[in-house]
């Protein structure tokens, strides 16, 4: 059943609007960016002798701007991971296909585990792809600004290994937000609104509650971004410019992984008994 | 269990199986039985509760009571194993519409763990060999029915389950689709369950009828049987109402149809000669006669309109009570 959830997915427009997309933000921070910023350079005041372009363009040379992508990826990402896994999960319902599967036999539970393994699996290609699109544009950038001269500082691989898992993991909350907000909705549309506002609501609730302090302020940190942002400020490579400017003192990286895994098997799970016990009926939009 | 004359155990067994969403009872205590071989047709007008029959068998509506058996598995406990020998279409058949018709019967074949290797051959046998690369949302709402067929006979099932099968087809595609249905039965031994408001449609290809409206069984038996219980001789006369004393004198019901000249006389045609020389003796005036055997239609009409009168007069929910009231 994951092969055929696979195949929906390769065959997808949406999937590769989604990948175009982000491929395309990357490619915009790394090369037109960097030129604009480097032709704008005389208008900007420098900071102890580094001008504005030099700092920001340290931090995104070849291969130091892994640490760049990896959370800039992670930030542009959860969007689109959720229009991305939404529209996978609510068009079932809209289209009535739900009713086209599950005529054939299969358990529900196999089923949603089948979508849910075979969308984990479409991101951790797509993150796998980001590397490799990385050590394209981040190059090509370099060489576009004549900053190209790439040295690989000891420990380099294993590090990007650790920001990239970090990053695939952090990621997998939006899949379970998106499943469970498209599943329960049972509408693609929905399912899209309830996750993008979730994600736009804790990034508008954060500062204010942290203004807050107290109780308020400690929820703030159980809020998906900051547990995002707590594991990766685990990640060795630094994000150069886009180091998340957050009012919230972080949860240990460790914990927040665990506390984001709970939520994700809640989320899941909480799905997953839902469609157990439902009706499936006729299209749903 | 019910056997039929061969000793034959049903295959499917609906037992007061029910339904409620809310207050309203979309199945209401059915009962049925469908003997493996038969193409069995299940007919009711639309909203009679076909198509959530149809669901709870297939596992995807769960009965508020009652129980389904399908080749002598109770269907919601085994269901896994009751689905790999069924193949079903519920209403107009949902493909992913951005998939081609190959792809889409992969997908299928995949689900149901059965039938890879006959995608070429079922989309051949639908007609639609040369356009399986297509995108299914280039197809027309012919062609999507088209391709639920062949959806069906992926994996040579041993029950057919096709609900209103030929929605969206012209008149050849529907003659096709009951051809279809029957050389299942007869050429390959597999029971067909059918449901559909068409009569005609389950009059030329089904050998077994039932007729539910309101969630419940109103008829069940062989067509044949139900068609030959149903004729009728009617008289043309200048007095219907004359008529009708006349033909109770002699112990034959009757009554006038909707052009108020024709009395229907509910008995066979063998008689029709000694009630016209009856009424003739009697003084009226018979310019036709006739005798009919009625067809599924009549029959349907009959059995639905006699349980709508009796739903008016004996209501039995408290939704029903509600709208009588308001009616009132």
């Amino acid at each position: 059943m994951v092969g055929a959830e696979l195949l929906k997915i390769r065959k997808r427009r949406l999937t590769w609007v989604v990948f175009g997309v982000l491929v395309a933000i990357m490619a915009f921070f790394y090369i037109p960016l960097r030129l604009i910023m480097r032709a704008s350079e005389s208008a900007r005041p420098s900071m102890a002798g580094v001008s504005q372009f030099e700092m920001f363009n340290q931090s995104m040379q070849f291969p130091q701007g892994y640490g760049a992508l990896s959370t800039l990826g992670v930030q542009t990402g959860q969007w689109l991971l959720v229009v991305l896994v939404a529209g996978l999960v609510g068009s079932e319902y809209g289209w009535g296909t739900l009713r086209l599967v599950l005529a054939r036999g299969p358990s529900r539970a196999g089923f949603m585990l089948a979508q849910l393994i075979a969308v984990v699996v479409a991101l951790i290609v797509g993150t796998l792809a980001m590397l490799v699109v990385g050590a394209i544009i981040m190059p090509l950038g370099d060489l576009a600004v004549g900053t190209l001269d790439p040295v690989f500082p000891d420990g380099f691989v294993s590090a990007l290994a650790l920001d990239w898992l970090r990053a695939t993991g952090a990621l997998l909350i939006y899949v379970g937000m998106a499943f469970a907000a498209a599943g329960l909705t049972r509408s693609n549309g929905a399912g899209l609104g309830v996750g993008l506002v979730i994600i736009f609501l804790e990034s508008i609730l954060t500062p204010i509650f942290s203004g807050l302090g107290g109780f308020w302020g400690d929820v703030t940190r159980f809020f998906p971004v900051n547990l995002v942002r707590a594991v990766q400020s685990a990640n060795e490579l630094s994000p150069g410019p886009f180091a998340p400017r957050s009012p919230v003192e972080f949860l240990d990286p460790w914990v927040a992984g665990l506390v984001l895994a709970a939520y994700f098997a809640v989320l899941v799970g909480g799905t997953i008994c839902v469609f157990n016990r439902r009706d499936i009926l006729g299209r749903m939009s | 269990m019910t056997m039929d004359a061969n000793g034959a155990a049903p295959l499917i067994r609906l037992r007061g199986l029910t339904k409620r969403f809310g207050d309203l009872t979309a199945v209401d205590h059915l009962d049925l039985d469908v003997m493996p071989g038969q193409v069995f047709g299940f007919l009711g007008p639309n909203g009679a509760g076909k198509t959530t029959t149809i669901g709870m068998m297939l596992g995807l509506i769960k009965p508020t009571s009652g129980s389904v058996e399908v080749f002598g598995m109770d269907a919601h406990r085994n269901r896994a194993e009751v689905m790999r020998r069924v193949g079903a279409i519920i209403e107009t058949p949902a493909f992913y519409p951005y998939l081609s018709a190959r792809d889409n019967l992969r997908l299928v074949a995949q689900y149901g763990g059965r039938g890879k290797s006959q995608i070429d051959e079922v989309l051949e046998v639908v007609g639609l060999g040369r356009r399986a690369e297509d995108k299914v949302k280039t197809y027309s709402t012919g062609m999507n029915q088209r391709l639920g067929l062949a959806s069906v006979l992926l994996g040579e099932p041993d029950l057919i389950m096709l609900d209103e099968p030929t929605v969206g087809l012209d008149p050849a595609g529907a003659r096709e689709v009951w051809d279809l249905a029957r050389s299942m039965a007869t050429d390959h031994g597999r029971t067909v369950f059918m449901s559909s408001h068409l009569l005609n449609e389950i009059q030329q290809t089904c050998d077994r009828v039932a007729i539910i409206n309101r969630g419940r069984t109103l008829l069940q038996g062989d067509l044949d049987q139900l068609l030959t219980g149903a004729t009728g001789v009617y008289f043309e006369v200048d007095r219907p109402e004359d008529a009708i004393e006349i033909l109770a004198g002699a112990g034959v019901t009757a009554s006038v149809d909707s052009t108020a000249c024709t009395v229907w006389a509910e008995v066979g045609a063998e008689r029709a000669g000694e009630l016209n020389a009856v009424l003739v003796s009697a003084g009226l005036l018979v310019s036709g006669l006739g005798s009919r055997k009625s067809d599924l239609e009549s029959v349907f009409l009959e059995v639905t309109q006699d349980d709508d009168v009796q739903k008016r007069e004996h209501p039995s929910s408290s939704s029903e009570l509600q709208e009588r009231a308001r009616l009132e």
